[in-house]
């Protein structure tokens, strides 16, 4: 790039307005003492088609010499601003301004992120690598405005415009398609919620589920196809991360209907759960595995099951969280957690979260959610607690809430996506 | 000190119409905004710098409606004035 010094702006001013070179000088210094006799007196001056000059008092304020630690003050003085014309504002952003601001939808965003955990959890090495190139949109977009500026300074570097529409139509280009992308995502989660909630409301809706299985599978399979085909250009890109995206749903949906064909034989005792609001005591999550023998120090009792069974059909009572079963995960998580004693009382006020809470009391935030199943009876929703909500920490076995043991972590994690996506 | 009056002030030193110190200034102004649209560094005599300097993009929330908006990035048009005027005005009180 070419550096413009004074002279080359002289030069050309003198050919624009036929002035000789003597004259020029003079206009120079002129213009010059004009310019700094008029901010001393006024402390303003207008040049149209440029801008406003002004004096702006700055007042004195105190400071500290970095170097020896002493403070001084800074005496009171003027600085010189500059305000540049609207119609000079426009035309130094004419590259740009064609950029509108986008909406973001943070929901989307949100969702996609539990998605993301969801694929990390289900499948194999091959699309968790392909998952690490789907970043959040944001990220794309901020690297698409270094490639623009790169772009840009090149084209001022060879004095040419025309071309730099191009680049930004691309941008304009991902952003759409980007968008367009999202939506997909959450029409999809759309479906494995509605799928999500039919298997866990009612067994009757069983095969309901298995025929939604049966099209998921086949659906898989398509993908799986189309997965082979060489993606070489990069809008392609996109289409793989949409169908990996969405093999992680269909992953996770196959997921929780085995759920509920490894189970079905127990499902009569894996139901309900009652909140006990007269005894402010929860009976939670039960679950029961017949090899554990976690389960049977903790003593698991079947009466006990029928007895709130009784009770979920006398007092009609919602039910409020469905039983929680995986093979996935050791026998130590698949039993029967009951929150009977409370190491502390929390009352919530604003800015408090459940993952803090946890963090404080059960030493890792995505244990959360066993303070939800404490508090099920106050909690309706744990993205949305009322202020000054009383919650009782629950006493939990520590091997549970062992916050170096990953599989603690991962099964508290899988428990955050049910009562999520509940 | 607007722009007429800037103009009447040049004309006076230069000894020339009014007419002809107006066209002067403009064409000054409009030699520096075409050099400007090429490159993002201008000088204005010795009282400083224009510079051109893209503004990154940034996230802004809504107080009112906290919806997320994206805003774009922009170039934007910055006098720096040489450290020989800012020490004039320094001292002025």
């Amino acid at each position: 790039m070419v550096k413009i010094t004074n002279t080359s702006i002289l030069s050309a001013f003198r050919k624009q307005v036929g002035i000789s070179k003597v004259g020029e000088i003079a206009f120079a210094e002129a213009f010059q003492s004009i310019f700094e006799e008029a901010l001393l007196r006024d402390k303003i001056l207008k040049i149209s088609g440029l801008g406003t000059f002004k004096l702006v008092p700055v007042e004195s304020r105190k400071s500290v010499n970095v170097n020896t630690g002493e403070e001084f003050e800074i005496a009171s003085h003027y600085k010189l601003t500059f305000t540049p014309d609207v119609a000079l504002k426009d035309k130094v952003n004419e590259p740009l301004a064609h950029l509108e601001t986008v909406e973001l939808d943070s929901d989307v965003v949100v969702e996609k992120v539990v998605e993301e955990q969801v694929i990390h959890q289900n499948t194999s090495d091959e699309t968790q690598e392909v998952a690490h190139l789907q970043d959040d949109p944001l990220q794309k977009l901020t690297e698409q405005a270094l490639e623009l500026k790169d772009i840009l300074a090149d084209i001022q570097g060879l004095g040419e415009q025309v071309e730099i529409q191009q680049p930004a139509e691309e941008i304009e280009n991902i952003v759409l398609s980007d968008q367009s992308d999202l939506s997909d995502l959450s029409d999809l989660s759309d479906h494995s919620d509605s799928s999500g909630s039919s298997t866990s409301s009612d067994q009757s809706n069983l095969s309901d589920s298995q025929q939604k299985l049966v099209s998921a599978q086949d659906i898989v399979a398509a993908i799986n196809r189309e997965d082979t085909a060489p993606n070489s250009k990069q809008s392609k890109v996109w289409i793989g991360v949409a169908i990996i995206l969405f093999v992680g749903i269909v992953g996770l949906l196959v997921y929780q209907n085995l759920d509920f064909f490894t189970s079905s034989p127990k499902n009569e005792l894996n139901t309900p759960i009652i909140a006990d609001t007269e005894q402010s005591l929860v009976d939670s999550t039960i679950q029961i595995e017949t090899d554990s023998i976690l389960a049977q120090e903790l003593k698991v009792d079947t009466t006990e099951v029928l007895e709130s069974q009784i009770l979920v059909d006398s007092s009609l009572s919602i039910d409020k969280t469905s039983p929680i079963y995986s093979e996935q995960f050791p026998d130590l998580f698949n039993q029967k957690r009951e929150y009977t004693e409370f190491v502390d009382t929390v009352t919530l006020n604003e800015g408090s979260r459940l993952t803090w809470i946890s963090l404080k009391h059960l030493g890792h935030k995505d244990f959360w959610v066993y303070i939800y199943e404490a508090n099920m009876d106050v909690i309706s929703n744990p993205n949305s607690i009322r202020i000054g909500t009383k919650l009782r920490i629950p006493k939990l076995p520590s091997e549970l809430i062992d916050a170096n043991n990953p599989q603690t972590l991962e099964y508290a994690k899988y428990l955050h996506d049910v009562y999520v996506k509940k | 000190m607007n722009n007429k009056e800037f103009q009447t002030e040049l004309a006076q030193r230069l000894g020339v119409s009014q007419k002809r110190s107006a066209e002067l200034m403009k064409g000054y102004v409009d030699t520096l905004v075409q050099q400007l649209v090429d490159t993002d560094e201008l000088p204005f005599f010795s009282m400083g710098t224009f510079e051109v300097k893209q503004k990154e993009q940034r996230i802004i929330v809504n107080p009112s409606s906290k919806k997320r908006m994206l805003v774009p990035p922009k170039l934007v048009l910055n006098f720096k004035p040489s450290a020989k005027l800012k020490n004039k005005y320094k001292d002025v009180k």
